[in-house]
């Protein structure tokens, strides 16, 4: 057996040694586990990022409506990275999210939407549900704790759920949380421990409301429907939550409510409601609507000719412009650009159509549309905007009549506009961009180019190929002799309008198409017959007749008459019982 | 070779177009096969009396010009056919296809090319076969064919009014089957036992249809290509 000879330490300097490496490898595998696991990015799910994880990790999910049954794990936070717009939606009848035998984890900054059950926790310890909105509806439970669960349920906003929070144990603290028109706000039996600092209003059944409950306090949410649960000045909850508690976003006495205490998202809502104003010149006056956090402070207004907003030219300043507590802000002298930097396209050999005109032309550099000009005696009879394309039908014209035709490519600046809110905190957490915060606009005089080249067609009727003869409607063509015949077009105009827009329809056609010549041909040779067959048609006549050209009235007066013939068929065809006897 | 080609009314048209070739050389080839699979002929019991196939493949139209129109010199064909075998050998029946092409149609004025024409053709068929089937084991039957054609069309000729109608003529066919079963008789036997399909083929046809309308004829036939599968019950 080889014994090796190990080089050692001397004395205290060996100790040492063991130490450092002891706190090398604590950090090693702090470093190593204290990972964040991005979603959507890093993972597609949100149970693929939950899967992944190490103890000690963060799962942040983006804003959007993700609608998963997800299982939480041990020692992990799962977090939203904006509380109101970052929606968890039911999945049928499954808990949205359900820890089971869980130690050590935190669901925050989500709102749960339309759901059975939003977090079901059972058999679990040290579990903090913290800083989410619930409105699962009014059949659902928005947080149901079992099974001797110790848990955390505070800084959420409970609005609209049947149960908001069901607990069964005095270990599920309740705290700073609000309940707004949920059918039973806390369903907790008997048991009143850990239940304080909570708001309570207009809900069917508060349950116990613990200590230091606020009740029937105007809450003051900013909108509802837009499920911005911020709150507005003079709200209730406001430094109403656990006093030995502080808001992350402002650093006072909690808030109740799932934008106060330590896990808020300080993310303020997004600015929405932007409309520009153009005076036709170079200016333009930008419009959004107001937030009404009592934390919200002021705007930011970013412009620019990309979405990027690298706007310099405003005569109020570079982009983003510090623009205080107001809701519309001028901005003046944008660029524009040049009339002269459009050149004329060039318009191509029309195709002629039948009752139309397709014209094409090469594109313009810089232009934002085209504008083809046409008529008979002078281009300039007929204007039509045509967008960004690059070719056009001209329909509705009279066939073998020369047109004119030729096209113009404008051009019109444009610029984005995008609005943020920043709050009153020092780090001025500013809201980020929603689609509904940013607009683009065109600002000032429309620069159009000269004409293009002239250009001359006619439009005609199409010969297709081959040169097929039409038969027509073959039975009514057969039966009313001549294919021009009202009766036929009324049936081919039913075709069109009511047979061919549909499956069915079009099969029946079909199998018209298929059978309906034979039958054709044969009243072709039996003539006699022609009568009969119109009669057959008639009532399909009559129907057209309604469906295309028919009023309610007319409808409805063929019905009366029709009722009345078939009671005076009955009427005359009915023997007088009194009458057999006699004639007998 | 002369026999075949005189079928055709467009005989002068269409010679040397690569479809007229190949449908030639298919049917010479079909009939020399007769004689040697005779050789080797046997007779069935209880022979299936009906078939039914499903084939698709090319149709080349019989006017000329189609290219120039249509932007190919063919297009798709979808078809099934019923048949009663009134013998092993002998067979009547019907078949029924469909063919679809879109291309351009003809500003005759100003002799342009454009708008936007959709042909339409539903062509129906009754026809007579003779097949070489002298085993129910033979792995190869050739067959030849010819009937009656009717071929109903619509254009969709765009902003115009539609056309439609139908016209009668004639048509050759021939191909050549492949019997399945050979190749893996546990299906077979499965197919027997599940559908009551005696037999199972692929085959390849070839049909030569002439079917003129108007009175500048317009030749709405044509050579088709097609692949499919056949079942015997």
């Amino acid at each position: 057996m080889t014994r090796f000879t190990r080089w050692r330490l001397p004395g205290i300097f060996e100790q040492m040694g063991e130490l450092l490496v002891f706190i090398i490898v604590l950090l090693f595998s702090t470093l190593l586990h204290a990972a964040e696991r991005t979603v959507p990015g890093d993972y597609k799910t949100i149970q693929a990022a939950i899967d992944a994880s190490q103890p000690g990790d963060t799962v942040v999910v983006k804003p959007d409506t993700y609608r998963e049954s997800l299982t939480l794990r041990s020692n992990i936070v799962l977090r939203g990275q904006e509380t109101a717009r970052t929606l968890l939606e039911g999945n049928d009848d499954a808990p949205v999210i359900t820890a089971d035998g869980v130690v050590d984890a935190r669901v925050s900054n989500f709102t749960f939407v339309d759901a059975s059950v939003g977090v079901r926790v059972s058999g679990s310890a040290d579990i903090i549900v913290a800083g989410n909105v619930f409105h699962t509806g009014k059949a659902g439970t928005a947080v149901m704790t079992l099974d001797s669960a110790i848990a955390e349920i505070i800084n959420n906003t409970f609005y609209e759920n049947g149960t908001a929070l069901s607990r069964e144990s005095d270990g599920v603290t309740v705290r700073s949380n609000l309940f707004y028109e949920n059918g039973t706000a806390i369903a907790s039996a008997d048991l009143t421990e850990n239940i304080s600092y909570n708001g309570f209003l207009n809900n069917d059944d508060d349950g116990p409301v613990g200590t230091h409950a606020l009740l029937n306090k105007s809450l003051k949410f900013i909108s509802i429907d837009d499920r911005d649960f911020h709150l507005r000045a003079l709200s209730g909850g406001i430094d109403k939550g656990d006093e030995n508690d502080t808001d992350a976003i402002n650093g006072t006495r909690a808030d109740m409510g799932a934008y106060g205490g330590s896990y808020a998202d300080a993310t303020p809502f997004p600015v929405s409601g932007l409309s520009v104003i153009s005076d036709g010149a170079d200016s333009v006056t930008v419009k959004w609507s107001a937030n009404f956090s009592y934390l919200a402070a002021g705007y930011k207004l970013h412009y620019g000719s990309g979405k990027n907003f690298q706007g310099s030219d405003a005569a109020e300043g570079v982009s983003p412009i510090d623009a205080g507590k107001v809701t519309s802000y001028p901005l003046t002298g944008l660029a524009l650009p040049t009339p002269a930097g459009l050149s004329a396209p060039t318009a191509g050999k029309p195709a002629p159509l039948h009752q139309a005109l397709q014209i094409a032309w090469s594109a313009v550099s810089g232009a934002a549309g085209y504008k083809v000009h046409y008529g008979i005696n002078s281009v300039e009879e007929q204007k039509i905007d045509v967008g960004n394309s690059t070719s056009y039908r001209i329909t509705g014209l009279q066939n073998e009549v020369i047109y004119r035709m030729a096209v113009t490519a404008y051009s019109q600046a444009e610029y984005y506009f995008g609005v943020t809110v920043y709050d009153t905190t020092s780090n001025r957490n500013e809201s980020v961009f929603a689609d509904e915060s940013i607009v683009k606009a065109s600002v000032g005089p429309v620069m159009q180019s000269p004409l293009s080249n002239e250009v001359t067609a006619f439009p005609e009727a199409l010969e297709p190929y081959p040169d097929l003869p039409d038969e027509g409607c073959f039975v009514a063509t057969a039966a009313y002799g001549y294919y021009s015949a009202p009766q036929v077009q009324l049936l081919r105009d039913f075709r069109d309008r009511y047979l061919l827009t549909h499956a069915p329809g079009k099969v029946f056609v079909r199998w018209y198409y298929t059978y309906g010549p034979t039958v054709a041909h044969w009243l072709d040779a039996h003539p006699e017959n022609k009568l009969m067959a119109r009669a057959a048609l008639f009532p399909l006549i009559v129907i057209a007749d309604i469906m295309l050209n028919g009023s309610l009235f007319y409808l409805a007066s063929l019905m009366v008459l029709g009722a009345l013939l078939v009671t005076i068929a009955g009427l005359i065809s009915c023997k007088n019982p009194y009458s057999i006897p006699r004639e007998e | 070779m002369k026999t075949i080609v005189a079928v055709s009314s467009e005989q002068a048209d269409t010679r040397g177009r690569p479809g007229e070739v190949l449908c030639g050389k298919w049917i010479l080839l079909l009939l020399s096969l007769f004689p040697l699979i005779g050789l080797a002929s046997g007779t069935s019991q209880q022979p299936p009396r009906w078939s039914l196939e499903i084939k698709g493949g090319n149709f080349f139209p019989g006017e000329d010009n189609w290219e120039a129109y249509y932007g190919d010199d063919k297009t798709g064909q979808i078809s099934g056919a019923i048949a009663y075998k009134v013998t092993r050998q002998f067979e009547v029946g019907i078949d029924g296809s469909y063919i679809k092409d879109k291309g351009k149609g003809l500003a005759p004025q100003q002799e342009q090319i454009t708008g936007k024409v959709t042909l339409e053709l539903y062509p129906v068929q009754l026809f007579a076969l003779v097949r070489g089937v002298f085993s129910e084991n033979q792995w190869l039957v050739p067959y030849l064919g010819a009937g009656w054609s009717r071929i109903y069309y619509e254009q969709d000729i765009g902003g115009q009014e539609k056309r439609r109608g139908d016209a009668t003529g004639t048509h050759i066919r021939g191909g050549l089957q492949l019997l399945l079963d050979n190749i893996d008789r546990s299906t077979a036997w499965g197919f027997y036992e599940s559908f009551g399909v005696n037999n199972s083929y692929f085959f390849l046809e070839v049909q030569r249809s002439s079917v003129e309308i108007g009175s500048d004829p317009v030749e709405l036939g044509g050579i088709s290509y097609q692949a499919g599968l056949l079942f015997e019950f």
